[in-house]
């Protein structure tokens, strides 16, 4: 194992959970992502790491040697190297000179080394530009460059992609992961976006109020959230009220529905359904009815929007792959609902 | 100047090319009587540093080489030595207690750095007068020396480089605090996060990151202090330190020799250019800036066992530039009220010093004002022009612009000679470039759109500046007034040079008195100016936002 996380807690003001009893562990060449909204403890668990914060209890390993809790390793000596949100280049350096920053000493190898860096990331042309001169990408590179030149055995990233647009953000994602893969270092970044996660980890850890929600492969978490807020986060699940009934059936406001897949132990008759697009077929032999609400055009399908019929507002979203017979704002529309991919919260 | 250049542009005869109007700009003229009063105070402020270099042509070839034989060699070593050795240990102080108060734990920080405000309103000529009746031969030092029988030779000379060095440095050093301070409080402490991650110490961390990272505001402070160094004459004449602002003094004074004057004004000139120059290199061209959402608060230094150390060196610092100032003022001021010594003559400088600073820091502000509105708000071929002329004085000594005065008024006007309006256009003229600074910034802070509401609502481009500019930047013109009014209040060399026969102020009186050992006579005029100071330094930071 790479990286241990045992039991760490972090308050603030002896009362305030950053970060509440976190397990973890991490191994070596995996990246890993946690995911979650802001003050979630993503950062400050990241901190803890670093050995920029301290837990309040806990331990923390890194490569097998207590690093926090009973010994303490102080940041410089972890060997990890980080990429802060907005890259924190130093102004007053050239690129060459921000990625040379943690070169102590100029040897014969360490400037292969950056000559080497320089080769990885792409910046040959701009070691003598200054932070100010480049564009975002390019400090971008530049600081994932800095984090590598002294060789570390870790590599953290806060927030890689928060500062970039669109469209260099996917660029970036596909860039920084190959890097990554290249070296084969273990990494760990932090985001709250979730196509960031999905990209780039290979194993994402979802974090809420200081305390993980769900752990998982990006797949496992994209169709399988395991709770309410998980898959209020991933936003592409209609969240919907229910009473559970018998085994499998379940009262909504708008029909029965049968679910396969409870996420925890029946401990409530309340239930949260999510219903996921790909769960809505419009069939016109279909149990269920409701209105056009709305229609946006996504890039290669339509997103339909079906209020459901009901006392109380129910929306789902369907995607529907042609350009032609499409239902028109205000229709009453006819589907049918594929329980295998409903997913039932007690939580 | 061309009447037509008043008249609405768009009346072809004004515009009959493309070129920029030099008083209108964007087809809005500035107004005429901001026109004529930035472009007055803008030629009245050039004229005496260009007399000064054109008296200084007029030297023989003969005096060149005498005064570059005896006298420019020892000054230049005297001068460059103090400027050098008081800036590094001013920056090291400054620099010490900056990192004190903004990365570490130290109890009371909060009161360290309200305290560190005050050795800015002691004058290092009064700091002089302060150690020189302290330790100076007839001072208090020696006088309990030999009644305790214990040998007068033990106490360090005031009048030595060394003593000059540290009392400068422990009146200058707030200059360098109060610019590295804030930067270090605002600067994010994830740089220092970034040094910590990429394998370096604290101490390390220090060297690398956070000393390169204030190098601005560093070198800012230090050619603040560089500048005051060059430019004093007080401290150095009362410490009997051979500099060019005395010699230039005493070629005036004892030998009456204008040209001779002129010729070491113009070297302290080039030395003084030369270190504005270095300054503006030592930048490079690497742009500070803060990445702003990325703020992070820096990590609090734990002193742990080094807090007892780091507590004695900063009593020290604390006892050594306010303690002993204050202390003698103090004391020799009690002395001076038993020997009654707070006379007529006494409110007599007083008046004179508080009467002509409100009258020539009044005097400067205006100008000012409408200097700096042609800078930010008509920018062109005019404006650069006033603002150069109206800065020709920034970092001259004040004794090269009494100088100036002198020779501007013996070639022109020989009836103003010695009278309190040479004294006081002087005044303002040295005074104008910091001014025109705090003008500058204030009326940057007004949006420009207020105005276009302005004239939109119906206004001339004058109305708008009564209407809407001045009521907006009241409080900064406050601080520039008070910035004025602080240093008329303090100012030394240009009074003793151009004062009226009798017009003594509260300066010119200590600097009397301490040469001739009546501290108890010189310490209330300089206590009374410390509290003056201070209270115009109040006013100051306060209206700064």
């Amino acid at each position: 194992m790479s990286i241990i996380l045992r039991n760490i807690s972090r308050v603030f003001n002896s009362q305030h959970y950053a970060v509440k009893n976190i397990n973890l562990e991490i191994s070596s060449g995996e990246i890993v992502c946690f995911l979650g909204p802001s003050g979630c403890g993503k950062t400050t668990t990241l901190r803890i790491i670093a050995g920029f914060d301290r837990p309040s209890s806990g331990s923390v390993y890194l490569l097998g040697r207590e690093v926090a809790g009973n010994a303490w390793v102080p940041p410089e000596k972890r060997k990890i190297g980080m990429v802060f949100q907005d890259y924190a280049l130093f102004p007053h350096l050239n690129v060459i000179e921000n990625i040379a920053f943690g070169l102590n000493k100029q040897t014969p190898e360490t400037r292969q080394r950056v000559k080497f860096l320089l080769e990885l990331t792409g910046l040959e042309e701009l070691v003598k530009r200054y932070p100010h001169q480049i564009s975002g990408g390019q400090q971008q590179r530049v600081s994932l460059a800095r984090a590598l030149a002294h060789e570390p055995d870790i590599l953290l990233l806060d927030e890689p992609f928060s500062n970039l647009d669109t469209v260099l953000r996917q660029s970036m994602r596909e860039e920084i992961k190959r890097i990554i893969n290249l070296t084969g270092l273990t990494s760990i970044f932090v985001t709250h976006d979730i196509q960031d996660a999905l990209a780039v980890a290979d194993r994402i850890i979802v974090m809420k109020e200081g305390e993980i929600q769900q752990v998982g492969k990006p797949w496992d978490i994209y169709y399988r959230p395991e709770n309410k807020f998980v898959a209020a986060f991933l936003n592409r699940f209609a969240l919907i009220n229910g009473r559970i009934s018998g085994k499998d059936h379940i009262y909504t406001d708008f029909g029965i529905i049968k679910v396969k897949h409870f996420t925890s132990e029946n401990i409530s008759n309340s239930v949260h359904l999510g219903i996921p697009p790909e769960a809505v077929r419009i069939d016109k032999g279909g149990n269920y009815s409701g209105r056009v609400r709305n229609m946006c055009y996504i890039g290669d399908k339509w997103e339909i929007s079906i209020e459901t019929e009901g006392a109380s507002l129910n929306i789902l979203k369907v995607h529907c792959d042609t350009n032609v017979n499409l239902p028109s704002i205000g229709e009453r529309l006819v589907y049918d609902l594929d329980s295998s991919k409903i997913l039932a919260f007690f939580s | 100047m061309n009447k037509a250049g008043y008249e609405p542009a768009g009346l072809g005869r004004v515009r009959t090319s493309n070129r920029t109007w030099p008083l209108s700009w964007n087809n809005i003229n500035i107004p005429m009587g901001i026109a004529i009063l930035s472009s007055g105070a803008g030629i009245l402020a050039f004229l005496p540093a260009a007399m000064v270099i054109f008296s200084a042509s007029n030297g023989t070839y003969e005096m060149y080489v005498r005064l570059i034989k005896t006298k420019v060699p020892v000054l230049f070593v005297n001068t460059l030595g103090l400027m050098v050795a008081v800036t590094v240990v001013a920056a090291i102080i400054a620099v010490f207690l900056a990192f004190i108060v903004s990365r570490t734990d130290f109890p009371g920080k909060r009161l360290l750095h309200f305290i560190l405000v005050i050795p800015l309103a002691i004058p290092p000529y009064i700091g002089s007068f302060a150690y020189i009746s302290l330790i100076g031969p007839a001072g208090a030092g020696p006088k309990i020396f030999k009644s305790l029988g214990w040998p007068v030779d033990y106490i360090p000379s005031v009048y030595s480089f060394g003593g000059a060095t540290l009392i400068l440095s422990l009146c200058t050093f707030p200059y360098i605090y109060l610019l590295v301070k804030p930067a270090l409080s605002a600067m994010t402490g994830r740089w220092e996060e970034v040094g910590r991650s990429c394998g370096y110490t604290s101490w390390q961390v220090f060297w690398k990151v956070t000393l390169p990272l204030v190098r601005p505001a560093l070198g800012a402070g230090c050619l603040l202090v560089g500048l005051y160094v060059l430019s004093d004459f007080g401290a150095v004449t009362m410490l009997r330190m051979q500099t060019f602002t005395g010699a230039i003094y005493l070629q005036l004074i004892g030998r009456y020799d204008k040209t001779a004057a002129s010729v070491l004004a113009l070297a302290l000139i080039a030395v003084t250019f030369l270190l504005i120059y270095f300054e503006q290199k030592m930048r490079g061209k690497s742009k500070y800036y803060q990445f702003g959402s990325s703020y992070t608060e820096a990590v609090e230094v734990v002193l742990g066992k080094w807090r007892y150390p780091v507590m004695a060196v900063v009593i020290t610092i604390l006892l050594l530039s306010v303690g002993i100032p204050m202390g003698m003022l103090l004391y020799w001021t009690a002395v001076g009220i038993g020997e009654g010594a707070l006379d007529p003559y006494f409110w007599g400088y007083a008046y004179n010093s508080i009467i002509s600073a409100v009258v020539a820091a009044t005097a400067t502000i205006i100008p000012a004002v409408a200097i700096a509105y042609v800078n930010t708000r008509h920018r062109g071929i005019f404006s650069s022009i006033v603002n150069g002329m109206a800065n020709s004085s920034y970092a001259l000594p004040g004794v090269v612009v009494a100088l100036g005065f002198i020779l501007l008024t013996n070639k022109i006007a020989p009836v103003f000679y010695g009278t309190i309006w040479v004294l006081l256009v002087a005044y303002a003229v040295r005074f104008l470039p910091q001014s025109i600074q705090a003008g500058n910034s204030a009326i940057e802070q007004v949006p420009p759109q207020l105005e276009e509401a302005g004239r939109l609502a119906g206004y001339s481009v004058a109305g708008v500046f009564y209407r809407v500019i001045i009521p907006l930047i009241r409080p900064g013109l406050l601080a520039g007034w008070a910035l004025a009014f602080l240093g008329v209040i303090k100012e030394l060399p240009v009074t003793l040079l151009l004062r009226p026969v009798g017009f003594d102020t509260l300066p010119v009186r200590v600097w009397i008195e301490a040469s001739e050992g009546f501290f108890y006579l010189g310490a209330p005029g300089a206590l009374l100016m410390v509290v003056l100071s201070l209270f115009s330094i109040t006013l100051i930071t306060n209206n700064r936002g």
